[in-house]
């Protein structure tokens, strides 16, 4: 429990939008979507032990926490439902089935309304927690899979499908033979006869509830994050091994930046950036060459943001969390069913937290809840 | 004793190749045992002029020794040999060794990228790679 007065006193010495700015004690744990089964891992980030395995459902994807850090909402895949689990003790209460493929969610900041995708429907569903069902619909292009806000205003969702393939042609065909199967629908379930493919971020407004602007970026955005201030997001995207800065409020791209290639092996070897992360005290964004095993850290302070750490981890980085005080980066090792934890402030590989066989981590966050 | 025969000769409608800068030779005493993977590298020249190298894995499997291209043709994820199916730890695709990485499910929608090869009694020579692959890899 060493963790839990220290994070309360660096909480309130911070006042971390993001987080309770109480003195009331709190625990971080780690939540790991194990996609390549049926569990949810929840870590203890002072042991980087497994303290709890929930069986939630087939493929969970998507993870969002409430701000107080009370409550954590999965979203599983395989069966199409959403559940909410009490992280104090980390047990499921409720589940709600919403349709198939949900992907990665996120919530405002009241804990009201929870934003999440429907890979295969074309669709985003906005779902109140407090009526427990869903409100509202958001249709686009695409095939949905991320969103997130900024942490100190959730007024703006930004909405980030991808494609069915990562190239044009490919979900073309893989549009084709989903429509055949009849998988492919809209909003209202109704089975869809051409799919469109997306280049574009869309930015939702939770007060309406609706679409009030796009941001062009040029091909599929994949992982998505925003500054908590709001000012600027970062994308990765299908076909570019780097990622993109974004100014949000003129809804523009400002810089594209590409990692660099060092070795032969990074130079002749395919790769593709995928997971995206910012430092809780928001100086560095972290983003991944999957293939290439390399985690990528950049000075955000100046624009144009500056690399400043390449940090190899020995196999393929996925999605991206860090603690909330800044001392580690958890990189989740998709392929390797494995958690890598970097040292913020060396950016060294300090260890890597071995799961079971085929559990396929993907996303993964830490949450700072409140001790009872 | 195993028959020289050649894989991936592509008759008319069939998949192109493009050659292999040199081909990879795979002993067969590497190869003695059913399920147990060799993992290799093969390289080739794009036609942009930039080399490539792609991953591959030979295995044995009761039918004889195989060669699979083990990039993922859904994302270029690598595939794994999972007891005797090929497995994407990305998004879950499966395909089959046994029959020349044949789909079986999972966003993939087709078979591994096809590699060129030949097996002789003292091994299995990669030479060529599809040349499908090549536009993923532009």
């Amino acid at each position: 429990m060493r963790w839990a007065w220290i994070m309360a006193a660096v909480y309130t010495a911070c006042l971390c939008s993001s987080l309770t700015s109480s003195s009331a004690p709190v625990t971080v744990k780690l939540y790991v979507a194990a996609t390549g089964g049926s569990e949810v891992y929840v870590i203890d980030v002072d042991t980087n032990a497994i303290i709890k395995t929930l069986n939630v459902g087939k493929q969970p994807h998507g993870i969002a926490a409430t701000t107080d850090g009370r409550w954590v909402w999965i979203a599983t895949e395989g069966d199409g439902k959403i559940h909410k689990i009490d992280a104090v003790h980390d047990v499921v209460t409720a589940n709600f089935n919403l349709g198939p493929y949900q992907q990665e969610m996120e919530i405002t900041n009241d804990g009201r309304l929870l934003y999440t995708g429907r890979f295969m429907d074309g669709c985003y569903d906005v779902f109140d927690t407090k009526k427990g069902k869903v409100v509202a619909h958001l249709p686009v292009d695409g095939s949905p899979h991320n969103v997130v806000k900024a942490a100190n205003d959730s007024r703006f969702m930004y909405l980030a499908p991808m494609n069915l393939s990562p190239t044009g042609a490919d979900s073309a065909v893989a549009a084709k033979y989903a429509i055949s199967r009849g998988v492919l629908r809209d909003c209202d379930g109704k089975p869809k006869a051409a799919y469109t493919t997306n280049d574009k971020i869309y930015v939702a407004d939770t007060l309406s509830n609706t679409i009030v602007g796009t941001i062009p970026v040029g091909n599929a955005p994949r992982p998505i994050v925003a500054s908590d201030d709001g000012k600027r997001l970062y994308a990765d995207i299908d076909g570019f091994l780097g990622f993109l800065v974004i100014d949000t409020k003129a809804r523009k791209v400002i810089e594209r930046v590409k990692f660099p290639l060092v070795t032969d092996d990074e130079k002749t070897t395919f790769s593709r950036a995928h997971g995206i992360g910012i430092t809780p005290d928001q100086k560095e964004v972290w983003t991944n060459s999957v293939n290439h095993g390399v985690v990528y850290a950049y000075d955000r302070t100046a624009e144009p943001v500056r690399l400043i750490a390449r940090i190899p981890v020995g196999a393929s980085p996925y999605w991206v969390a860090f603690s909330p005080d800044d001392r580690f980066g958890y990189i989740a090792l998709a392929q390797d069913d494995a958690i890598a934890v970097i040292d913020v402030a060396t950016h060294k590989l300090i260890k890597t937290i071995s799961l079971p066989k085929n559990s396929g981590p993907k996303t993964l966050q830490a949450v700072a809840v409140p001790v009872q | 004793m195993i028959a020289s025969a050649a894989h991936g000769t592509p008759a008319s409608g069939e998949a192109e190749f493009l050659p292999l800068k040199a081909p990879v030779d795979i002993p067969l005493d590497g190869l003695v045992h059913d399920w147990m993977p060799v993992l290799f590298k093969a390289r080739f020249t794009k036609s942009d002029g930039n080399d490539s190298v792609i991953p591959g894995l030979a295995v044995r499997t009761p039918a004889g020794p195989v060669a699979i291209c083990t990039y993922c043709p859904h994302e270029l994820c690598v595939i794994k040999l999972d007891g005797q199916l090929l497995r994407c730890p990305c998004h879950f695709s499966l395909f089959d060794p046994q029959h020349d990485g044949a789909w079986i499910s999972g966003p993939a929608l087709r078979r591994t990228f096809r590699l060129q090869y030949e097996t002789k009694a003292s091994g299995l020579t990669v030479t060529g790679v599809e040349a499908d692959l090549e536009r993923r890899l532009l």
